[in-house]
């Protein structure tokens, strides 16, 4: 717990019920909540070890009830936390003491859907699994998959540009946008992009992906939705080594296939996630990788095969394909539950870092090597086609030494990342977790150039303020 | 006065300088498509030609890295040696301007210059990793790096492509790669009219057929011919191909090309080849691809003699005009679109007629407000590109 927050500024705490009472006029009764009771489930996001409560929380149901919060509160210089669902592993959405939190979960429609140009135009409240429901029947699909999605939001998706097993094939939430409908700080509401590829004057859609609530309020989004493959296969690769599974990665690779997903697991991992999913993972394998693949059953077959001719000249011990809809959703499961299934037997830091795929065996030897200094455990789980690495770092919560000790530990891995060439976070974004190693990763040059723009959008920094730049080294606000 | 720099640290002198003595300065990569945008106003030029050269290729990455000025075509070989490529199969816009340089790597980043394989993999800027630049105060910065999955900070790699050198003069660029498909096929499918070759194209797109490109282009007697461009394994091409085939059946028989007559097929339409001969004003317009068809109708149905292509499934139109009056052209459009929502571009016009003519989609005024903020974020005094994209921006 050694991460600091800004005081609380008691200007705003003493006009707490002004605010208040200007907000009723604003919203229903019922879209406002002051109880400490009703803010509980607010008051913290997916990094649990930090909490705070706000000072009300708003539950807007239009756009142009978002715009009237922000120009109310640009006007009187209030702080303002975007939230979706509050899964945030990195303290994206934690509020502060002086901040109103604007959730946006009661605008969550699917505003229209059009499979002739493959889109969809929905409300960013929704549930990212939600807009795949929407359309599976038609046998379209929205592809960034977090693990999270039955439950985070697209908004929060867009916010920290989330990623997911199958990026490796269909890319992350930026690759997926065509368009956004947002709320800057003085309520002026903006469209950028449309239903069609290209937009026009900068890039703004890349801009406000990732931006992490900081420079504006998203509230409608247009995504790219795409047809269903005709079938989609995972298949269970095993290894005696990390650096073997390493290797069979860049070779399948080197072979021209790039599969929907390649996710590895570590012999620690693979135990948890079995235990809670019984997905029929190998359990004598130190290295496990599940790489899925998509067609018809015939190309599938085919693609298969490659793989397994060239997962065996790199070592591999073990291969096992699922051989029903139920084995594929139990491997998916195992996967997918990894995080939840650990949290069942310990407490952990989820790190987040990517280095380039070569540095693999290194990297996992060192992880090893900093995670014993501290006499703590790991268990390793990534996305091993692009190299995001997610380290789940054991400690006790109960114990403040321990809890300490898993917070450097996590900060010494995400370090080395930076040091063999990758970086910081690769999906769940920097939020308070990563806030103050971002000088180690940018020159003060290249962070003033990010907080330039924050400041041009938002010059009083009311925006989520407290997230993604070091303290130390914003600019001076001058009112 | 044309600086050409060919270290990092010589363009941040030139730019401090020029920061110091507010200096307008027009950057150039290696000028080919220079004369895509809004005529600038300059003092000086900065050209990045000189500062060039490949500094990271790691096939297994899949990724390169390359200073600004490198040749796109370098970067093309390198790739092609180890069977990789750069996804969004730039257009070859060069030809347009007469030159056979296909220019630097750092100009189509600049341009966010992208082709027929965008429709699937994305844009530029989708496969654009990490970026280095140096802004209008002559401060240099990174965002991104060389790592795929990266959203550490600010997407300042996304912000910079397509800003036309208005934002940075970019020196470093580093890319995601894909390996090339072991084989391609072009299926072929005759067609009456504009709007049953879209509606193909539409079709097959939201099917899993997994196409990597689909174009419409019309023949001289009217009809026109939908292609679709399938990449993969052989077999799994053939099986997907004969899938392809019965679903328009009811259309025509598809003509198919294979392998290098394929590929020869879609060199063609990289090079712009259904276009660039016209005399007068070229366009590109965006929009979705179904308001295609009533757009080309009511454009074929106007005075302006067009020659005309859709790439990007019917989302993306080429249009090249003989008649030499830009102005006229951009009526043409304007009346053919009347409420279609589309983005347009002037992609090559005389100096003359960039000044009078929208040569990028005009933006509303909150965002016209917010660009020209963004801007000054990067380049306080406006001096770098002034102009080329919007009045002041
Ligand atoms: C078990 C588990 C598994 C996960 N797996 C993955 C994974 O596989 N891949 C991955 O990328 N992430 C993963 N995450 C992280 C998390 O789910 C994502 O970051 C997700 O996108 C957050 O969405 P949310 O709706 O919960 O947003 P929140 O946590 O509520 O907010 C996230 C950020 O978005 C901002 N924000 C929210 N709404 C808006 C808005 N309307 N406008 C502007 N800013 C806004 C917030 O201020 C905050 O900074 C996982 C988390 C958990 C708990």
């Amino acid at each position: 717990m050694h991460i600091k927050m800004p005081k609380a500024d008691h200007d705003i705490l003493n006009r707490r019920d002004m605010i208040i009472s200007a907000l009723q006029d604003m919203l229903p009764a019922e879209n406002i909540i002051t109880a400490e009771d009703g803010m509980r489930p607010y008051e913290t996001d997916a990094l649990t070890s930090y909490k705070q409560m706000p000072l009300v929380v708003v539950l807007p149901e239009t756009t142009e009830q978002v715009s009237e919060i922000l120009k109310f509160c640009s006007e009187h210089k209030v702080k303002i936390i975007p939230r979706g669902a509050g899964t945030s592993l990195c303290g994206g959405a934690l509020p502060t003491q002086d901040a109103v939190v604007i959730g946006l979960a009661k605008m969550s429609n699917m505003l229209e859907v059009d499979y002739k140009n493959r889109y969809a135009r929905v409300q960013t409240g929704i549930t990212n699994l939600a807009i795949t429901h929407h359309i599976e029947s038609d046998d379209f699909f929205y592809a960034p998959d977090p693990s999270s999605q039955l439950a985070c939001t697209l908004a929060g998706n867009i916010a920290m540009n989330s990623g997911g097993a199958h990026c490796l094939k269909y890319g992350v939430t930026t690759n997926n946008l065509l368009g956004l409908k947002a709320v800057l700080i003085d309520g002026t509401i903006i469209d950028i992009g449309g239903p069609y590829m290209d937009s026009q004057g900068y890039d703004l859609l890349g801009l406000f992906t990732g931006s992490e609530g900081q420079l504006a309020i998203i509230t409608e989004a247009i995504v790219r939705i795409l047809p269903k493959p005709e079938g989609a296969r995972p298949a269970l690769f095993g290894f005696n080594s990390a650096e073997e599974a390493g290797a069979c990665v860049a070779d399948i690779i080197a072979h021209g296939i790039i599969p929907v997903a390649i996710e590895y697991m570590d012999k620690p991992a693979i135990q948890v996630c079995e235990d809670f999913a019984q997905a029929g993972y190998p359990m004598d394998v130190q290295a496990l990788l599940i790489i899925e693949v998509e067609g018809s059953d015939f190309e599938i077959e085919k693609l298969l095969e490659k793989m397994v001719h060239i997962a065996r000249k790199n070592g591999s011990t073990r291969f096992k394909q699922s051989n029903s809809e139920a084995e594929s959703a139990a491997i998916w499961k195992g996967r997918k539950s990894a995080f939840g299934a650990m949290g069942r037997i310990s407490d952990y830091y989820c790190i987040d870092g990517t280095i380039p795929t070569s540095q693999l065996p290194f990297v996992l030897k060192r992880i090893d090597e900093i995670v014993k200094s501290y006499d703590l455990s790991v268990a390793n789980i990534f996305h091993a086609g692009d190299g995001n690495l997610h380290p789940l770092v054991m400690f006790d919560a109960n114990d403040a030494d321990s809890n300490l000790r898993a917070e450097k530990c996590s900060a010494d891995i995400l370090k080395l990342c930076v040091d063999v060439g990758g970086c910081l976070t690769g999906e769940h974004g920097v939020g308070i977790e990563k806030r103050d190693l971002m000088t180690y990763q940018f020159t003060i040059d290249d962070l003033n150039q990010q907080m330039g723009i924050k400041s041009a959008l938002d010059p009083q920094w009311l925006l989520n303020p407290a997230k993604v730049f070091p303290l130390e080294i914003r600019p001076v606000l001058y009112n | 006065m044309i600086f050409q720099p060919n270290s990092e640290a010589q363009v941040i002198k030139t730019i401090q300088d020029a920061y110091q003595d507010n200096k307008k300065l027009y950057v150039i990569g290696h000028g080919t498509k220079h004369q895509v945008g809004r005529p600038v106003e300059a003092d000086q030029s900065l050209s990045l030609k000189a500062l060039s050269g490949i500094t990271n290729y790691t096939p297994n990455e899949m990724v390169i890295e390359a200073y600004a000025g490198t040749p796109l075509e370098e970067i093309e070989q390198s790739l092609h040696a180890k069977n990789q490529e750069l996804s969004f199969e730039p257009y070859r816009l060069n030809i347009l301007f007469g030159s056979h340089d296909t220019g630097s790597i750092g100009g189509a980043a600049a341009m966010n210059l992208s082709g027929s394989r965008s429709l699937k993999t994305g844009t530029l800027r989708d496969s654009l990793i990490g970026i280095k630049g140096v802004n209008g105060a002559g401060i240099a910065f990174k965002s991104g790096g060389k790592v795929m999955k990266n959203v550490t900070g600010y997407d300042l790699v996304k912000l910079l492509s397509g800003s036309y050198g208005t934002l940075a003069a970019i020196t470093h660029v580093s890319f995601k790669t894909q390996p090339i498909s072991p084989s391609q096929t072009t299926l072929i499918f005759n067609i009456a009219n504009h709007s049953d070759a879209v509606d193909i194209l539409c079709t097959a797109m939201g099917e899993a057929f997994d196409i990597t490109a689909a174009a419409a282009i019309p023949k001289q007697d009217g009809s026109w011919e939908a292609l679709l461009r399938l990449e993969g394994f052989d077999n799994s091409l053939n099986y997907r191909s004969k899938k392809l085939a019965s679903l328009f059946r009811k259309h025509s028989e598809p003509q198919q090309l294979v392998a290098e007559l394929s590929k020869a097929r879609w060199k063609d339409i990289q090079e712009l080849s259904p276009v660039r001969t016209v005399k007068g004003s070229i366009w590109r317009l965006s929009m979705r691809p179904t308001d295609a068809p009533k757009f080309i109708t009511r454009l074929e149905q106007g005075q302006e003699k067009v020659k005309l292509f859709l790439d990007w499934s019917g989302g993306l139109i080429w249009l090249g005009f003989e008649n030499e009056n830009t102005q006229n052209c951009e009526k043409s459009i304007q009346h053919a679109l009347r409420k279609i929502k589309a983005n347009i571009t002037l992609i090559k016009a005389p100096k003359s007629d960039r000044e009078k003519v929208n040569v990028f989609q005009p933006l509303d005024p909150a965002l016209a407000l917010m660009s020209k903020k963004i801007k000054a974020s990067f380049d306080p005094l406006n001096l770098l590109n002034s102009g080329k994209l919007y009045q002041d921006i």
